[in-house]
């Protein structure tokens, strides 16, 4: 699930914001000023707690910068916020780099292909897809070419099948090759409950448009549809 | 046949195909070598860059389509119904940016440039095809590696990973 935060992408995000809204340098970061501007916008943000979790720890971190920097035995030259100061300008590069990405992309959007699914792959098919009782004598045809399996010895635990691992599979298969014979299908399918569940995901795919059927009497076909 | 014809015979296939096609499946449907191929697919670019044609070659790795081209989106826009769920969220805007730039990356290194967690936004670019798994990295725990696909470089028509865009004032020391 992605929420997109309303106000800000991020802590850093949001850090840079308020570094950027005061003018600060950000390579001699005012630590007791951003703290407090930081502390007092999270505090009326409005994000779920996952979300939040990560501005908090930000605000940690800051106190933590704040507290090193205030002991009195120190390094004259360490300065602790170096690792933030590298995060912000890593964060704030990144930024630049999104928006030539979104330039680029909508650039590309203008290119408008065509929709590859009107190709009729001879002339007397059908779209048996479009007509649930052609459907129905695919299975038919389909069921009695199976076999009866061979009665088992002892009890063995039952495979089970899964529509979902079942549209999985023939997508990738359609992703491979562009059109799949029912037959080269059926071919697989070693038992009638295997037979089921892929043609049960395969009236999910028509279902869901991704996939088209044709063909006439003899052949047919599983024909991927262009992604819309 | 003559190279006009083997040039005809290219725009035809793809224009009735539409989708993207390899230099492999043109070369196989045509019975001649990659190399030819690769030249008349050069020719045909070249014919449409003229003002006078509305078509585009877009070359993506070694895949070739024909596509409207974009001088003309506005009146192609009034027949498509462009979908929302073709935008990309900021968040994911980022996510997939880092991974572009830095590929082969963690999730970890990607949570760090971001500053927040990205396992969301992984998990939704993966499901659009945008990236992909590439093996594991050698270190405690494993953890994936993540790249981007060729269905990204399609949408951000990008010829290759060369092609993203670069900022001017570019440092090389932050990697982007």
């Amino acid at each position: 699930m992605i929420v997109d935060l309303k106000v800000y992408n991020g802590p850093l995000e949001l850090l840079l914001k308020l570094i950027e809204k005061d003018e600060i340098d950000i390579y001699d970061i005012p630590l007791n000023h951003i703290t407090e501007a930081y502390i007092k916008s999270i505090s009326h943000m409005d994000v779920g707690s996952d979300d939040m979790v990560d501005f908090i720890l930000m605000a940690s971190t800051l106190i933590e910068i704040k507290s090193k920097s205030m002991l009195p035995v120190k390094d004259e030259d360490v300065d602790y916020r170096e690792d933030l100061v590298q995060s912000l300008l890593e964060y704030k590069k990144l930024k630049t780099i999104v928006d030539l990405m979104e330039d680029k992309k909508l650039e590309a959007d203008k290119n408008f292909s065509r929709l590859r699914e009107e190709i009729i792959i001879e002339k007397d098919t059908v779209n048996i897809d479009e007509d649930i009782y052609k459907l129905k004598d695919i299975f038919y045809s389909l069921i009695v070419d199976i076999e009866k399996p061979p009665r088992p010895k002892e009890v063995i635990a039952r495979e089970e099948y899964k529509v979902d691992d079942y549209i999985g599979k023939l997508a990738v298969k359609l992703e491979k090759s562009r059109q799949l014979h029912v037959k080269d299908l059926a071919k697989e399918i070693s038992n009638k409950s295997e037979l089921i569940v892929y043609f049960l995901a395969l009236l999910e795919l028509v279902k869901l448009k991704d996939i088209r059927v044709k063909g006439n009497n003899e052949d047919v076909y599983i024909i991927k549809r262009k992604d819309r | 046949m003559t190279e006009d014809k083997y040039i005809s015979a290219l725009e035809s296939v793809l224009f009735f195909w539409s989708d993207p096609l390899t230099l492999e499946e043109l070369a196989n449907i045509l019975e001649i070598d990659k190399t030819s191929v690769k030249k008349y697919l050069s020719a045909l670019e070249e014919r449409y860059e003229d003002e006078k044609s509305g078509i585009r070659l877009k070359v993506i790795k070694n895949t070739y389509q024909l596509v409207s081209k974009k001088c003309n989106s506005s009146y192609v826009k009034k027949l498509v119904f462009v979908e929302d769920e073709k935008k990309l969220s900021k968040s994911l805007m980022e996510t997939l940016s880092v991974i572009a730039y830095r590929q082969p990356v963690t999730r970890v290194e990607i949570d760090n440039v971001r500053g927040v967690n990205s396992s969301g936004s992984i998990q939704s670019l993966e499901a659009r095809g945008l990236i992909k798994e590439e093996g594991r990295l050698d270190a405690i725990g494993r953890p994936k590696l993540y790249g981007t696909t060729e269905e990204f470089l399609r949408v951000f028509d990008l010829k290759s990973l060369d092609d993203l865009p670069r900022s001017d004032n570019n440092d090389e020391e932050l990697s982007f």
